[in-house]
């Protein structure tokens, strides 16, 4: 066997890993508001009003910014929307990027938060003997993949083809003016919720924690004090779920989690609004945890706009 | 183990290094068959004893089949080697659609019983070693192969790991020579061979694997998204777009399946093995007959010399019987796709499309040899009726649900020559559009130049390594970000 032809061949793979993850880090750089500001990636920028961010997990992507401020100017209220939305954000994620938020001067962040995002996951016993004579792609999952996709979560919030295509786009159209870098504004269809539950397996939802010494507890209360400290009014919200997820939940889970969330408002003096079971039961999903982008699914957007113009006075 | 997962790439370099280290011949054969039942075993556990059974079922009926002077015996012998085998994919395949069949005619006779459904796993690659199984004892019977000398050797044979899951559906007489040791130019001895991993099957196989990966995570995958958008729901689309759906599908589900030949043909290439080629252009086919000499070439030979020529050997005068033998030829090659009435219907419609241009050919002998089919013109004329066919055919291959179906067909044949709706399409598609242009440029200049790969895998390093690059770079970036599955992997 020729090496040189082995070696070539690794080398290439090598080359195009390095060329990937250089272009996936430029693509971070030049868009993701949590390192590099989001001021950098709007053009319609308007400094003469202030700025409300919509921050939480990838379910508020259906949150359409372009509509709030198209109503939000329609009545005159002197405000410009953010979704700010991020993949699989936890209050110990936003933390770290807080000071980001700070920066860039909003008069009011909306907060949203699940249930999931206090979900406590239950580490498995593992036996790799067994697990090798029975299921052994369990084995390489439990040992390399998981490990894979960790990391490629971290690097990739989406597909590299996403990324390269936005950057290309970037590069040759300049920026475009979109919201959210990480958020595909493309339509998506509805899926009708009978379909989405014969697709899938049902998630049952594990041991939430949410008492005062849970470290995504505490990351939230640092999250609410510091801003508050920079006088951005917070109003915290509990996001939407299908019923597929909520059938799986147990009440009392639910029950703790509302509680949780009533003992910030009281501790912290700020709003507070419930979403979690409003929807769950309308067929506006795209899967069992996403609304999907679509004109038919404006009433999220709507309830939002309610908010905003009740706590901007308008 | 798909071979678009990193699972599959650990794998095939522990084997392909256990090999170049380990040159003792037991040793490697023994390697490649555990590997090749573990290769089944990791993804279908204990469904690997149906590969072990049909393994063995074969490899002693075959020995009785040749062993045998009484011509009665033979044909015992070989009733139970093909049902036997028929039997365990008929049972995992086609039970649950034989049973909800029979229990939609008990609901139109008022029948209260329903008969329970199994919901059965389908084995991988069941399909695909049942064919190879079945053409092993079929040749031993008609006299056209000796056995296999062992059963070691046989093992090897049917379990061969890179064409196990999704063909090409290897035959006997073109593997079984190859496995042994050579003595001579042409002949072959009893020992199987040392299996040397040599430069240019290296190179070669390297080349070919790489191409099959980029027709498969570059095109099929990209092109996908288009067609998953146009037939998620195509009513009230325009006839340009079913179109446009019917071409990106046909598209995917070639760079789809023969990325995955391409994958399996270099994998056993580096092994020292050569595999025939399963496409060969298939869109610039001038006839229907034309077509399945390009497309998915182990199944329609399989189907050809082990169906349809039976079917027509006592009869082949007959329009009639070669009219019913093509159909229910190519009915089966639906029903061998899945056990689902849309694989059927397009069977089906290839069988009248391919019985229909037989018969013309037949009655009109003079016309394919006319002066016009020998212009240019004449055959962009041919290549593009043939291709109307085709790709009308793929629509019921991809659209599962009947009202879907029909209009489709519908808005295929009778064209509403509205175009707005498709422009848009293919705004927000801009990518997927693009790359299905790309892919028809490429498939035009592979058409013109013949065998690129031979070509590519011959050139200097430095110039492998920059193809190389050019491959692994596109295929990275817009890398999808999961790796969808192989569409023949179902079958």
């Amino acid at each position: 066997m020729n090496y040189r032809i082995v070696f070539l061949f690794l080398l290439a793979v090598s080359v195009t890993s390095t060329v990937l993850l250089f272009s996936m880090d430029l693509y971070i750089q030049i868009y993701d508001p949590d390192w590099y500001g989001i001021l950098n990636l709007n053009q319609k920028i308007d400094d003469e009003k202030k700025r409300i961010f919509i921050i939480g997990g990838s379910t508020l992507y259906s949150i359409n910014a372009l509509y709030l401020n198209e109503k939000l100017s329609e009545n005159e209220i002197n405000f410009e929307v953010y979704n700010l939305a991020d993949m699989a954000d936890t209050p110990t994620q936003r933390l770290n990027s807080i000071e980001n938020i700070i920066d860039n001067k909003p008069e009011i962040v909306f907060y949203g938060l699940g249930y999931t995002n206090f979900e406590k996951f239950e580490v498995k016993e593992f036996d790799p003997l067994s697990t090798f004579l029975y299921n052994p792609s369990k084995l390489f999952k439990n040992n390399f993949e998981l490990l894979l996709d960790e990391s490629i979560n971290e690097y990739f919030p989406l597909s590299p083809k996403e990324r390269s295509l936005t950057l290309l786009n970037y590069v040759l159209r300049g920026p475009s003016d979109h919201y959210h870098p990480f958020i595909s504004f493309k339509e998506v269809q509805i899926v009708d919720l009978e379909e989405i539950k014969k697709t899938k397996e049902p998630r049952y939802v594990n041991t939430l924690e949410v008492s005062d010494n849970d470290k995504e507890v505490l990351a939230l209360n640092s999250i609410i004090k510091t801003l508050q400290e920079n006088n951005i009014e917070v109003i915290l919200f509990s996001f939407p779920y299908s019923n597929i997820m909520l059938d799986n939940t147990e009440n009392s889970e639910l029950e703790d989690f509302e509680k949780m969330l009533k003992n910030k408002q009281k501790q912290f003096d700020i709003n507070l609004f419930f979403l979690h079971d409003k929807y769950s039961n309308l067929n506006i999903w795209k899967d069992r945890l996403h609304i999907a982008n679509n004109p038919d699914t404006i009433i999220f957007t709507e309830d939002i706009l309610e908010k905003i113009i009740e706590v901007t006075d308008g | 183990m798909l071979f678009n997962t990193p699972d599959f790439l650990i794998f095939f370099v522990i084997v392909i290094g256990l090999i170049a280290l380990f040159k003792f011949r037991k040793f490697q054969h023994i390697l490649i068959i555990i590997s090749s039942f573990y290769f089944i075993f990791y993804t279908d556990n204990f469904l690997v004893a149906l590969l072990i059974s049909t393994i063995l079922l074969h490899f002693y009926t075959g020995r009785e089949i040749y062993k045998s002077k009484d011509p009665k015996i033979r044909k015992i012998f070989l009733i139970i080697g093909v049902l036997g085998s028929l039997s365990l994919l008929g049972f995992f395949k086609y039970y649950d659609f034989a049973i909800a069949q029979f229990n939609i005619f008990g609901n139109l006779l008022n029948l209260d019983s329903q008969i329970p459904l199994l919901n059965l796993a389908l084995p991988i690659g069941i399909s695909f070693y049942t064919f190879q199984s079945l053409s092993y004892i079929i040749d031993i019977y008609r006299g056209s192969l000796e056995p296999s000398k062992s059963l070691k050797e046989y093992a090897f044979f049917v379990a061969f790991f890179p064409a196990l899951v999704a063909g090409p559906i290897l035959r006997a007489r073109d593997f079984l020579p190859q496995l042994r040791e050579k003595i001579a130019q042409s002949k072959t001895s009893e020992n199987l061979k040392l299996l040397i991993i040599n430069n240019s099957n290296l190179k070669f196989g390297l080349t070919l694997m790489s191409l099959g990966l980029f027709k498969k995570l570059f095109f099929a995958d990209n092109i996908g998204v288009l067609v998953d958008n146009i037939f998620f729901n195509p009513i009230g689309l325009e006839s340009f777009s079913i179109i446009l759906g019917s071409i990106a599908f046909g598209v995917q589900i070639y760079c789809d399946f023969s990325g995955y030949s391409d994958i399996a043909i270099g994998a056993a290439a580096i092994l020292g093995f050569k595999i025939p080629l399963n496409f060969n252009k298939p869109f610039f086919a001038t006839s229907p007959s034309d077509f399945w000499s390009r497309w998915h070439i182990s199944l329609s030979t399989w189907v050809r010399d082990y169906l349809y020529y039976p079917l027509v050997f006592k009869n082949r005068k007959s329009d009639i019987v070669i009219f019913i033998s093509l159909l229910i030829s190519m009915f089966l090659m639906g029903l061998w796709h899945g056990a689902s009435w849309n694989f059927v219907i397009w069977g089906g419609l290839h069988g009248v499309f391919l019985a229909s241009y037989t018969i013309l050919r037949k009655k009109f002998p003079s016309a394919s040899s006319n002066i016009f089919f020998k212009t240019k013109f004449g055959k962009i004329t041919s290549i593009l009726i043939t291709q109307y066919l085709v790709f009308f055919t793929f629509i019921i291959f991809r659209v599962t649900d009947y009202d879907h179906m029909l209009y489709s067909m519908e808005k295929y044949v009778f064209l509403d020559f509205k175009i707005v709706d498709t422009i848009e399409i293919i705004k927000s598609n801009e990518f997927s559009v693009s790359l299905l242009f790309l892919f028809l440029i490429l498939h035009f200049i592979s058409y013109k130049k013949g065998n690129v790969v031979e070509y590519i895998s011959k050139l200097k390093l430095k110039y492998w390594f920059i193809f190389l690059l050019c491959i692994f770079l596109p295929l990275t970036l817009f890398y999808l970000g999961s790796s969808q599955e192989f569409i023949y992997f179902k079958f």
